[in-house]
């Protein structure tokens, strides 16, 4: 088994918390949070403000004690080594604010200069290949009170990224972008996926479903799912398929009704054409016998059928209702 | 150590409290010493101090003892200043967030610290005490009054202990507080209370007022009398505020250490 360093194993979490809680006035913000975040994912870390995810970005970080609970980076604990976390860490935080008096250059110079030494012409050319990555090698010699949002937010992961690091904590890193411009971003995240590990957490449910392989929905400050997007997804959803027919759909109705499998069926529309949403509690029964059972009707057509398929925001709003207990 | 990325550059190797601080010192003493501040409150020092003693000096025969311990008093306004340059330092950098910026990087909470204390306290002392005063030992050899070199400066430094003592109170307030409100007026309400003691000389003796202003009766300051070579009333005050500028950078380092940002 190939180890990195502290012990780790490549399989292990980059990222692990065990039962890490902040508190403030006996009231829990972050309570009991066992994170683990896989090398080399983009880790989606979401929920709806307040949820507790700045908190817990800023324990890892060592800006915020934990009230009880620990965690590691890299198989280092986030207290005790912290230094040597941050040396290994790039951080953007929200709404990310720098220097007012200095250009974006001199804010990534100065970044640079927290790990690297000497050799300025090198340091030089990794500050202007960042403003390049970033798109912002027009405005690198701006100072940075004049920058927009969306600028300072580019800006924010160019020094972020400036050493390279194994890990990138990004908090909503595409929150103050234009359409294009998050694009942009996602596509930068993208890049990171063979050099870094990047825990970002974000509100916009259809980023992290472009680029995230593995998510964690955090709500009231504890984990309310957590795991590959993918296994998210059909855990959480219900099955359930459309089907659009033509002819006499109160007789479409009942005959799906009849079998065993289906648990129900909604009629949009009305006449001779609807749609039809069928709630099945067999996919493998369903996947080979809807499509049969109706055509067994010759006055029947079927204009379309498909499986549905919840995207993360369907998920994500389930199971903050359902903490909630509006489900 | 991996840094996967980034061929041919030196990693940093600094650790303990001292991780990050060159990085931290060039800009704090750049923002003194390549910008306008040092010039503007060298200048301005400069000419308050000497414009005020020119009076003395050039109008009726110079008195040595008013005149140097006019050249406290005047030091006082300076106080006033320092107070109101330092009560951003943490306070806006907590507000903006460019604290939690900073220390996500490899820097020590200690390190932070020094790189507001060091680089301000120096710039301080050179131009509202330093420059100023050295302008005023011409001026005042120039008049023709016999003064004392070395008597100057150590009484031009207990001058600077009381500016010091200001820096360092602001400092900690502003790990203290996160609003810039009691930060500002705490240091100010003390300097101007000072004054509502003068009928407690006993206790008036033990604070940073009595370095630059005569009280109870005494025709000279602590550093009046020093640089005049005339008895000095008491030390105690510098003791004392020496060794509260040691407790206020004590309790600023114990209380940022424990900041949430």
């Amino acid at each position: 088994m190939e180890r990195t360093d502290h012990g780790m194993t490549r399989d292990e979490p980059i990222v692990r918390t065990e039962n890490l809680t902040k508190a403030y006035d006996d009231v829990d913000v972050v309570g009991h949070l066992d994170l683990a975040v896989p090398r080399h994912s983009i880790f989606g870390f979401l929920g709806p403000n307040g949820a507790g995810k700045t908190t817990t970005m800023k324990m890892l970080l060592g800006l915020i004690r934990p009230t009880s609970g620990s965690g590691t980076i890299f198989g280092l604990d986030i207290e005790r080594d912290s230094a040597d976390i941050r040396s290994r860490v790039g951080y953007l935080p929200q709404d990310p604010k720098f220097y007012e008096h200095m250009t974006a250059r001199e804010t990534l110079r100065f970044s640079a200069g927290f790990f690297f030494t000497g050799q300025k012409n090198r340091i030089e050319d990794r500050v202007s290949e960042m403003l390049e990555l970033v798109g912002l090698s027009d405005k690198g010699d701006r100072p940075v009170k004049t920058f927009s949002g969306g600028e300072m937010q580019r800006l924010g992961i160019a020094q972020a990224q400036i050493h390279a690091p194994e890990l990138l904590i990004l908090d909503e890193p595409a929150a103050a972008l234009d359409p294009l411009g998050r694009r942009d971003v996602l596509s930068i995240l993208e890049q990171f996926r063979t050099t870094s590990t990047v825990f970002y957490s974000t509100h916009i449910l259809d980023d992290v479903q472009r680029v995230s392989d593995t998510v964690c929905i955090l709500n009231h400050g504890e984990i309310v799912a957590q795991g590959p997007i993918a296994t998210i997804l059909d855990r959480e959803t219900e099955a359930s398929y459309s089907v659009e027919v033509q002819g006499d759909v109160k007789r479409a109705r009942a005959t799906l009704l009849a079998q065993p499998w289906v648990e129900g069926v909604t009629v949009d529309g009305g006449g001779d054409s609807a749609a039809l949403v069928i709630e099945v509690s067999d996919t493998d029964a369903a996947d080979s016998q809807i499509q049969r059972v109706l055509l067994a009707d010759d006055s029947l057509v079927v204009r379309e059928f498909r499986r549905n398929k919840a995207s993360l925001e369907d998920v994500f709003v389930n199971l903050v209702q359902e903490e909630r207990g509006d489900v | 150590m991996s840094n996967t990325g980034v061929t041919g550059l030196d990693r940093v190797s600094q650790s303990g409290w001292r991780t990050g601080l060159s990085n931290l010192m060039g800009p704090a003493f750049g923002a003194w010493w390549r910008t306008s501040q040092w010039w503007v409150q060298a200048l301005l020092w400069t000419l308050v101090i000497n414009g005020s003693l020119a009076v003395v000096i050039w109008g009726d025969a110079p008195d040595e003892l008013d005149l140097f311990t006019l050249y406290g008093i005047m030091t006082m306004f300076a106080a006033i200043a320092v107070a109101i340059i330092m009560q951003e330092e943490i306070v806006g950098e907590k507000r903006s967030g460019t604290a939690a910026w900073v220390l996500s990087k490899p820097v020590s909470r200690p390190a932070f610290l020094t790189a507001k204390l060091v680089p301000n306290a120096v710039g301080v002392v050179a131009t509202m005490i330093a420059i100023p005063s050295a302008v005023l030992l011409v001026h005042v050899m120039l008049a023709g009054i016999d003064v004392s070199i070395p008597r100057f400066a150590v009484g031009a430094s207990v001058a600077a202990l009381n500016l010091l003592f200001y820096l360092t109170l602001t400092l900690m307030l502003g790990t203290l507080f996160d609003s810039a409100g009691p930060v500002i007026a705490i240091p100010l309400a003390f300097a101007f209370g000072q004054q509502l003691l003068g009928s407690l000389p006993d206790l008036l003796a033990l604070l940073p007022w009595s370095l630059i202003v005569p009280i109870g009766g005494e025709d000279a300051s602590v550093a009046g009398a020093i640089i005049a070579g005339d008895p000095v009333p008491s030390y105690v005050a510098i003791v004392t505020t020496a060794v509260a500028c040691v407790v206020f950078t004590v309790v600023a380092y114990w209380q940022w250490n424990r900041t949430e940002l």
